[in-house]
């Protein structure tokens, strides 16, 4: 797989972390520092959250979104 | 020019001679939107391709799959294809291998055949396809996100992410980069300032 693919299935995987994942692999390496502070994937990551937890609370449940 | 011309060109344009629907004086003279092909074929229900039409889709090494197109529309990309015309002979995917390709078909197969999922029965069963669907190595496993991906499948790309998401999700940043064979370009001072940084995650 080359590395553009793989850039593009792991923003996938990673957008789908809950928000401590995502703080807790700032340190794998540069680039996902980078990536994982960068404007963009924070508000992809936290439109996500807050789209999950909107429907959890529809269904009556009190969802963490730092765990969500 | 016109000696160049082939039938997948005539095809690809034939559809800027139609006439627009509703005919007005407003009607802008160049170009169709999607939805105005789709509001004009849909005037016309002797001209739409019958609902029992089978696809034909080829991978990247020349296989050749043929299904519904209920089945093959399941993807977004293949759906848009088939509207704009590009799907008369047969559908190439040049970045999907037969082997991700049938497992793909079969996906969607599946979850067009269970009507409605509403019934608990039908729900059951396909939760317990889908948790087998995803056992398989992590290489392919990734090249079916990639294929979801491609060929715009939400749901299959959601269940192989939030797969690998749930898997990866309580490791610890060293068995990260074991798991994808990532090299820490960190110094260890830079390593404890992010580490420091972010310090309630690693509680």
């Amino acid at each position: 797989m080359d590395q553009i693919s793989f850039d593009v299935v792991m923003m996938e995987i990673l957008v789908r972390l809950p928000m401590k994942s995502i703080f807790r692999f700032r340190s794998v390496c540069k680039k996902w520092y980078e990536d994982l502070s960068s404007f963009e994937f924070l508000q992809r990551h936290t439109n996500r959250v807050s789209n999950r937890v909107d429907e959890l609370l529809e269904q009556g449940m009190f969802p963490d979104p730092f765990v969500i | 020019m016109l000696k160049n011309l082939n039938s997948k060109h005539i095809q690809r344009f034939s559809y800027k001679y139609l006439p627009q629907f509703p005919i007005s004086p407003n009607s802008p003279k160049l170009g169709f939107s999607r939805s105005q092909i789709a509001n004009y074929r849909s005037n016309f229900p002797t001209t739409i391709m019958s609902s029992s039409k089978t696809i034909v889709l080829r991978s990247s090494d020349g296989e050749t799959f043929e299904v519904d197109e209920a089945v093959a529309v399941e993807s977004q990309t293949i759906k848009h294809m088939i509207e704009d015309g590009c799907a008369d002979t047969s559908i190439p995917l040049p970045n999907v291998t037969s082997k991700i390709l049938s497992k793909v078909i079969e996906y969607c197969k599946k979850h067009v055949e269970t009507p409605n999922a509403d019934e608990k029965v039908a729900e059951e069963d396909l939760k317990s396809f889908d948790a087998d669907f995803v056992k398989v190595d992590q290489s392919t496993l990734f090249d079916l996100i990639l294929a979801a991906n491609y060929l715009n499948i939400k749901s299959l790309l959601d269940l192989t992410c939030q797969t690998v998401a749930d898997m990866i999700k309580g490791k610890t940043p060293e068995e990260i980069r074991k798991t994808f064979n990532i090299k820490n370009d960190f110094t260890p001072e830079e390593e404890e300032e992010v580490r420091r940084e972010n310090a309630w995650a690693f509680e």
